[in-house]
């Protein structure tokens, strides 16, 4: 094979892709949680607690943000263009809180909408690589939503609750393929079900002064997909004539648990945020999906299958910081994370590179409005992947041997609303 | 027969069934006990979907949740066309946007919500399986509809809700692969479905109120292509539903006549059920020397109008609630060749509300009986269905 052939078969192979980690992970929560690095955990604007900072729902007062985000990527496996998708769309959160005797109660809520729509259920075979994290299915509508409370004598806060997706499944598609009077003719009924799931949002802080300390644990999450689909032939002397049914399972847009520890520092104008994540990429399902064929064509039964495997992959601990500059009616900040690779060892079919984030944004108090005290945030970002050798076990794979690298640009800008 | 009635809609509840009830019957217990009459006077959270205008001119921050519960004794052909999911928690919320300045007041926002078992379910039947479309497949589904609502002048209100959803379109590819093992590529989407609802409530006297409410149409499509070998034999299908869970445009026009502590509604409404293509399923099928599809449905639909009448009297610290209703066939009278019908729909409702313990609680029920009716096919025997359905709602919210 030559080199071009051998480019043009790799960039065919990996336009589309199962699907994991969600943007928000990837990205942070709003222009100026992108800006921190996603370190602002223990920092977090109430608006975006349900993200980012669960306790911070607890800030008293009415808030709302609209916030667009751009993710460009240019990702390559052997040289030729990988082709995953950018990731655009709308955040809108919002958050109320008030004072109830000695502590703030308050809940928050954070919406994610891709331009392309609620979510990209792709699979894609299991003998062809996969790019986690980057995949089109992280980019998937999500719903989460938290409430808090905060002792302010203490300064200790708590916070619960859920980041909110589906599972596709039900009894799925029955055909019917008969001949009659009226020639070859088909007929269908299908039972398609959308079942809620739910994930846990914990959060816990302590705040004292200029120092405030965070911990935030999300479970897993995930859209498990089913599709049964059963097909009854009964033409003149067809070969397929009998009862088929194929059945596909998998799980797709997989998330996996993250248990986050953060802190942060006030000095004057500056504030210094910090966060380690622990993410449990190790409890990560197969990222192809399963096949069972039952044929029953009246003689012998053919039930050939295909069962994915997990991946080998392994837990990850990424370092963030952040430094933010506030005045009057700006504000400045730059932030970098370091994230090692989840699949660094050998052989593997799952590309995920070890990633360097740099970001940096800023902000501006608008005027105030009908007594809304309004700011204007906007942050770039850009995260280089290091170069990740693949091997697998079959040598005979186009991919194998096959360097993995690229770089994305982030950017986002939100507008934020407040109102005591 | 009130014990076969009883023992019916039992029945119902325990088996099948769907049905977002919000659509079909009204959203919480007052606009299910006043035959969803309510665009010219509602201005709660349950207005969202009803009229969005009128959350405009409510005056105070409520919040109310509660549960709805349906019962069908629907038949076709003399077999039951059961609902299945019976209940759904409902929950309204309105409140005023607490700005300053010119805009004190003016803006509001409100949000209806009807979550069931489900975020959806989309059940196609055969073609061979009778069922009755107004009913059958419609909207099961999770509905969140949020609302934005201006009031220019006091007396007037303007707003726009939005109630969302996802469709699925894609392929599945479940060839063998490199590994010599089935290996499936599956590549589908979940584009985004919206239906916008705009309302306009005004009450130009203390005595008068009006509203109009247009509400753009709604379908899930389903769209999914699945190729397989079979013993090296390729199989391919393509299953087609461009309009499940079907939503028609609606039009409703009303006025709303008060008088002390009674208040009077009339609702007038078109609904688009001539743009229905059926709750089908369509295949497209193509194996060795064979191409099989789905043939024409021959079902026909048309628009249908409806009249309603609410009433509300206010006795002593009890509220009393009255409906009536009438709603037109979506299906004609003759059909070329189907099993689904359809027949012209009458509804009474009845409900009251008080505070108890500081509390809001309301309840409300209505019966919707279906006019029996004989569908005509030129093909094959007539189609007959007739029936009931039942919903009660009960919520409990912050006091008025």
């Amino acid at each position: 094979m030559t080199s071009r052939a051998r480019r043009v078969l790799l960039a065919a192979l990996a336009w589309a892709t199962a699907a994991d980690a969600r943007d928000d992970a990837l990205f942070g929560r709003g222009a100026r949680s992108g800006a921190l690095a996603a370190s602002d955990v223990a920092d977090a604007d109430p608006t975006v607690a349900a993200v980012a900072g669960p306790t911070r729902a607890s800030s008293p007062g009415l808030r709302a943000q609209l916030g667009y985000r751009v993710a460009h990527t240019r990702m390559t496996l052997g040289g030729a263009p990988a082709g995953l998708l950018d990731h655009r769309g709308v955040d809108l959160d919002l958050q109320l809180a008030r004072r109830v005797g000695p502590v703030d109660l308050g809940v928050a809520a954070s919406m994610h909408l891709p331009d392309g729509g609620a979510a990209w259920l792709a699979f894609r075979p299991r003998s062809e690589p996969v790019w986690l994290r980057w995949d089109a299915g992280s980019e998937r509508a999500t719903f989460d939503g938290v409430a808090a409370v905060s002792h302010r004598a203490s300064g200790v806060g708590l916070a619960l609750g859920a980041s909110v997706s589906a599972s596709s499944g039900g009894r799925g598609v029955d055909l019917s393929l008969p001949q009659d009077e009226r020639g070859p003719h088909a007929d269908g009924a299908a039972d398609v079900e959308l079942a809620y799931r739910a994930a846990p949002i914990v959060g816990a802080s302590w705040e004292r002064g200029p120092v405030a300390l965070a911990a935030r644990y999300r479970g897993a999450t995930s859209i498990p997909v089913a599709l049964p689909t059963t097909a009854t032939v009964s033409f003149h002397d067809n070969p397929l004539n009998g009862v088929t049914t194929v059945r596909v399972d998998g799980v797709v847009a997989y998330d996996p648990a993250a248990l986050t520890l953060a802190s942060r520092a006030r000095a004057g104008a500056w504030t210094l945020t910090t966060a380690v994540d622990y993410t449990r990429w190790s409890a990560a399902p197969p990222v192809a999906a399963s096949l069972a064929i039952d044929v029953r064509l009246g003689l012998e039964p053919y039930t050939p299958s295909g069962v994915a495997s997990r991946p080998r992959l392994r837990d990850t601990v990424t370092p963030r910081l952040g430094l933010s500059l506030d005045r009057a009616w700006w504000s400045a900040r730059v932030g970098a994370a370091l994230e090692p690779s989840a699949s660094p060892g050998a052989p593997t079919d799952v590309i995920d590179p070890t990633r360097t984030a740099l970001s940096l944004g800023g902000g501006v108090a608008l005027p105030r409005a009908a007594g809304v005290e309004a700011k204007l945030d906007a942050f770039a970002a850009w995260h280089h992947l290091w170069s990740q050798r693949l091997s697998t076990s079959d040598a005979t794979r186009p991919f194998s041997g096959a360097i993995a690298r690229g770089d994305a640009w982030i950017a986002g800008a939100s507008l934020r609303g407040a109102l005591p | 027969m009130r014990a076969r009635l009883a023992a019916g809609v039992v029945l119902s509840l325990a088996g099948h069934a769907r049905a977002d009830m919000a659509a079909l019957v009204g959203h919480g217990p007052a606009s299910i006990a006043e035959a969803q009459a309510r665009v010219a006077r509602g201005d709660d959270g349950a207005a969202a979907r009803e009229n969005p205008g009128g959350v405009a001119l409510g005056e105070r921050d409520r919040a109310s949740a509660g549960v709805t519960l349906l019962g069908a004794a629907l038949t076709v052909d003399g077999a039951r066309a059961p609902i299945e999911d019976p209940w759904a928690v409902v929950v309204a919320g309105d409140a005023t946007v607490p700005l300053e300045g010119a805009l004190r007041g003016r803006i509001r926002v409100g949000l209806g919500v009807h979550a069931g078992r489900s975020v959806a379910r989309v059940l196609l039947p055969h073609e061979a399986t009778g069922a009755q479309p107004y009913f059958t497949n419609r909207t099961q589904r999770l509905s969140v509809v949020p609302a934005l609502s201006v009031r220019p002048a006091s007396w007037l209100g303007v707003g726009v809700a939005v109630d969302a959803l996802a469709g699925v379109s894609g392929a599945v590819d479940a060839s063998v692969g490199r590994s010599g093992a089935p290996e499936p590529r599956i590549d589908a989407r979940t584009p985004a479905v919206v239906r916008p609802i705009v309302g306009v409530q005004a009450r130009p006297t203390r005595a008068l109120s009006l509203g109009l409410v247009v509400r753009g149409r709604f379908a899930v499509p389903l769209l999914v292509s699945t190729r397989a070998d079979v013993a090296g034999v390729p199989l391919e299908a393509q299953t087609t539903a461009r309009q499940a869970l079907f939503d028609p445009r609606e039009v409703v026009m009303a006025a709303a006549w008060r008088r002390r502590a009674l208040e009077l509604e009339l609702d007038v409404g078109h609904h688009a059920f001539s743009a229905y293509e059926g709750p089908g399923l369509l295949v497209a099928a193509t194996l060795p020397g064979v191409d099989a599809r789905t043939p024409p449905s021959g079902a026909t639909y048309r628009d249908t109008w409806s009249v309603g009448v609410g009433a509300t009297a206010l006795v002593g610290a009890t509220t009393l609630r009255l409906g009536l209703g009438l709603e037109s066939s979506m299906m004609g009278p003759r059909q070329v060749a189907t099993r689904l019908t359809d027949g012209a729909k009458r509804r009474v409702g009845a409900g009251l509300g008080r505070e108890v313990f500081g509390a809001r609680v309301e309840l409300g029920a209505s019966v919707t009986s279906v006019a029996a009716t004989t569908v005509a096919r030129a093909v094959g025997p007539g189609a007959r269905a007739g029936g009931l359905l039942v919903a009660t709602s009960l919520t409990v919210g912050t006091p008025r």
